[in-house]
């Protein structure tokens, strides 16, 4: 057993409410440079919808990811004979029009025009060429717009749902979407890392963040076409690539990352995940289907002293193992089976999960009644009509069965395809939601909410808990980081008695002083 | 002061007698000197044409302008003089840097020379009898690896094709030589050989004229480098270069627009821009 530390992230989609302040606080910070303008490390996109860049889910298009090959994987896009063939070109790299030619606006204009007869107007120019541009695109064009042609209907995700199936999912009456916000997944098998001809992205050893080193990269480019997220970027006046770094700086320093400081929805959650790394190419390479639960299975329980044992002579820190014990992702990933990675089937094996939106799933339009009549049950405050959201829980996991949303187009997205596990997991959601309701509005029977539980195999300790961390958390519950303990990092490659007397510890550039 | 203006009076008049009055054997040396080398007087054609009767076929005038410089003549643009030196194999005529008075005694000299045409055989070839050591000593010669017996330069020291420097623009001196068998032929080439008419040449060969052996060795080398030549002279496009290039290109443009027929060639939102308005082109 090759016990190893990764800080991993839980997105509750239910909670997310788009309104894009990770993306902005993530910009602030890291990208708002030349460059870098049309990066955007943290993106929120709407689902059905084709996200950012355009269709990046579409690998036919954009050959990112992995392929099963021979009982192992191989990259789809890039890697060491491909890669080296077509190096000088990579076809397959995605160019500004697919992800929109950032701009902004002359804002000068209005204030230093002369009096006119017309008012004065801020043009939009080009963060690129700084010329005059019609913007054709932004990196959230689509946001809000499920059910338009040319988006929500091209969701790659759409692939094997039957054409009937697409047309009830847009029809005005039932149309829904939700938000997906993504950041860099720090995969446990990236496939920009193996990629990346120069040998300049690197997984750090104690946190799994995975880092592209800004002096090592020469601009071939191939993690952008070989990430199948999508969440490595070139910067076309730096000539090196980027990407997400979680904020390492902030996580060394006990901070969370400032998407996730800022969300407002508190939908974030990040934590220490211990796993096995010896199952690493098994679970990458098994059949499609399998993915997902070969994912789940390496990650490992912090509280088995075996675990524990193996990841000390690793050299895992106790406090790290600690933070594991803690991990609020931990807890929904694994003991609770509530979260599951994007697009498994990319076989990345990323750690960012997502606990899937129960909402556009469950209110569903079960009957037309246009006599509307008395509308809320003035005690039991719930919707006595069914003409529109139909939140009833007579039978109990109908509204699942008949979801607005085909269960199919979830497990596209969260399950590699396999519609009993997103279920499962939004039975979970469901039941958690039947046994709070049967408390704190006391409509429900104990009987049924028991009934409930069980099916979807929990007591009520745990659905409290669930409840707790999902809607109670506090800042602590939610991030839990552990100590960086760079001074030991770094006495792995330095002798540190070497700077002892000078400023500053850890990796540090030497401070540059005088002229 | 008397006595010396005496001397050079007297000198000076020598002098003037000589240029002035040109006795018939001196002027018959001088044409030895600057003329029979690639001239006869009906004795047929050697490297320029026979001179017999010159004087007949062309006006006097013509004649001195063209003796004084044929490539002067030639530049200006006269027909004939144009012609003559086409029909030369382009082999340019030294300006023998004489007189007029001289010219003018040489042009009489060859009148009186000139009479019925004499036949002229083919000179003979003295390099029939040539063995594989007097082409090997020909090229030590010529490559200077081998000393000439009385001293004069080896060949390759101008005839290299590689440096312009030693030559200006009046020497009308061939650095590529790999010709000069095919242009002028043995008796040309042995002409030269023997008594140098070019100005440069002349000038290095002053004193230090080749041997007998010499010439014949040079001659065999010459004449088996000639067909040899690493220069190859230009001789126009292959036909069909034009469409094998063109095919050629074609086939490579398809090779690889086959090998990445399946490339990701335009933008996913191509369709969408498309249709979008635009105040910019
Ligand atoms: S999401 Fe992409 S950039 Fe991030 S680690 Fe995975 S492969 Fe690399
Ligand atoms: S800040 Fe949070 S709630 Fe807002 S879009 Fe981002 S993830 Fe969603």
């Amino acid at each position: 057993m090759d016990v190893r530390a990764q800080i991993s992230m839980v997105f509750h989609l239910d909670k997310c409410i788009g309104c894009h302040t990770c993306s902005i606080a993530c910009k602030n910070i890291w990208t708002d440079r030349k460059g870098a303008e049309y990066q955007w490390w943290n993106n929120v996109e709407t689902k059905p919808g084709t996200g950012y860049p355009t269709k990046w889910e579409d690998q036919d298009i954009y050959k990112g990811g992995w392929e099963k090959k021979n009982g192992s994987i191989d990259l789809k896009g890039a890697g060491k004979k491909k890669g080296l063939l077509n190096i000088f070109h990579n076809p397959n790299l995605p160019v500004i029009d697919d992800y929109y030619e950032p701009f902004t606006y002359k804002y000068l204009d209005l204030i230093e025009s002369p009096a006119m007869d017309d008012q004065p107007t801020a043009r939009p120019v080009s963060l690129i060429t700084g010329k005059p541009i019609d913007i054709k695109m932004g990196p959230n064009w689509d946001d809000d717009l499920s059910g338009t042609p040319d988006y929500a209907r091209k969701d790659p995700n759409l692939h094997d749902l039957s054409p009937a199936e697409q047309e009830a999912m847009f029809q005005l009456e039932r149309m829904a979407f939700f938000y997906l916000p993504r950041i860099c997944n720090h995969c446990l098998n990236p496939a920009c890392v193996a990629s990346c001809p120069s040998g300049a992205i690197y997984k750090r050893g104690e946190d799994g963040i995975v880092l592209i080193n800004q002096k090592v990269c020469r601009a071939w480019r191939m993690c952008v076409t070989a990430c199948p997220y999508k969440k490595s970027y070139y910067n076309w006046h730096t000539g090196k690539s980027e990407k997400c770094i979680l904020c390492y700086p902030r996580l060394e320093a006990g901070y969370a990352p400032a998407c996730m400081h800022s969300c407002v929805g508190r939908i974030r959650y990040l934590g220490v995940i211990l796993y096995d790394a010896g199952q690493i190419e098994n679970a990458a390479s098994d059949e499609t289907e399998s993915l997902v639960d070969r994912q789940l299975n390496m990650l490992l329980d912090p509280f088995d002293p075996g675990v524990i044992e193996a990841a000390k002579e690793n050299g895992v820190a106790d406090s790290t193992i600690k933070a594991a014990q803690d991990s609020p992702t931990y807890r929904f990933v694994k003991e609770w089976g509530m979260a599951l990675p994007l697009h498994a089937e990319f076989r990345t094996l990323p750690m960012l999960f997502y606990v899937p939106p129960l909402l556009p799933v469950m209110a569903s339009l079960s009957k037309q009644d246009t006599s509307q009549g008395e509308k809320m049950d003035p005690i039991a405050k719930f919707w006595n009509d069914t003409w529109l959201y139909d939140t009833s829980t007579e039978d109990l996991w109908g509204t699942i069965d008949q979801a607005r949303f085909p269960l199919k187009y979830m497990a596209n997205l969260f399950a590699a395809g396999d519609e009993e596990k997103v279920k499962l997991v939004l039975k979970k959601l469901m039941a958690v939601r039947i046994h709070r309701r049967g408390i704190t509005v006391g409509d429900i029977a104990p009987e049924k909410v028991e009934t409930a539980l069980r099916e979807a195999g929990m007591d009520a300790e745990t659905a409290d808990a669930i409840y707790k961390l999902t809607s109670l958390a506090k800042f602590d519950d939610r991030f839990v980081i552990p100590p960086a303990h760079r001074e030991q990092a770094i006495e792995m490659l330095e002798f540190t008695g070497d700077t002892k007397g000078s400023i500053g510890f850890g990796f540090k550039e030497n401070a540059e002083r005088g002229l | 002061m008397g006595k010396s203006f005496f001397i050079l009076a007297f000198f000076s008049l020598i002098l003037a007698g000589q240029v002035s009055a040109q006795a018939p054997s001196e002027t018959e040396a001088l044409f030895k000197l600057k003329c029979s080398i690639c001239h006869t007087i009906g004795k047929g054609k050697l490297i320029g044409p026979d001179l017999n009767n010159v004087h007949q076929r062309r006006p006097e005038d013509w004649l001195l302008n063209f003796v004084r410089s044929s490539q002067k003549m030639i530049q200006s643009g006269d027909a004939t003089a144009v012609a003559l030196f086409e029909e030369h194999n382009k082999v340019v005529m030294p300006d023998p840097l004489i007189s007029d008075a001289e010219i003018t005694s040489i042009l009489s000299y060859i009148g009186e020379n000139s009479g019925a045409a004499v036949s002229a055989g083919p000179v003979a070839s003295i390099i029939g009898d040539a063995t594989p050591e007097d082409l090997e000593n020909g090229q030590n010669l010529f490559e200077g690896r081998v000393r000439l017996t009385n001293g004069g330069p080896a060949c390759i020291s101008c005839h290299n094709d590689l440096s312009t420097a030693f030559f200006s623009e009046n020497s009308y001196s061939v650095k590529d030589i790999s010709q000069s068998f095919t242009n002028l032929g043995e008796a040309g080439v042995r002409a030269i050989l023997e008594n140098p008419p070019f100005p440069v040449m002349k000038q290095a060969f002053e004193g230090k004229l080749l041997e007998q052996q010499e010439v014949h060795d040079l001659l065999v080398f010459l004449k088996n480098s000639t067909p040899k030549s690493t220069a190859q002279a230009q001789t126009g496009l292959p036909s069909g270069f034009l469409l094998y290039g063109v095919m050629g290109a074609g086939a490579l443009v398809l090779l690889i627009s086959g090998f990445w027929y399946s490339r990701k060639n335009r933008s996913v939102n191509h369709g969408i821009y498309k249709r979008q308005i635009k105040s910019f082109n």
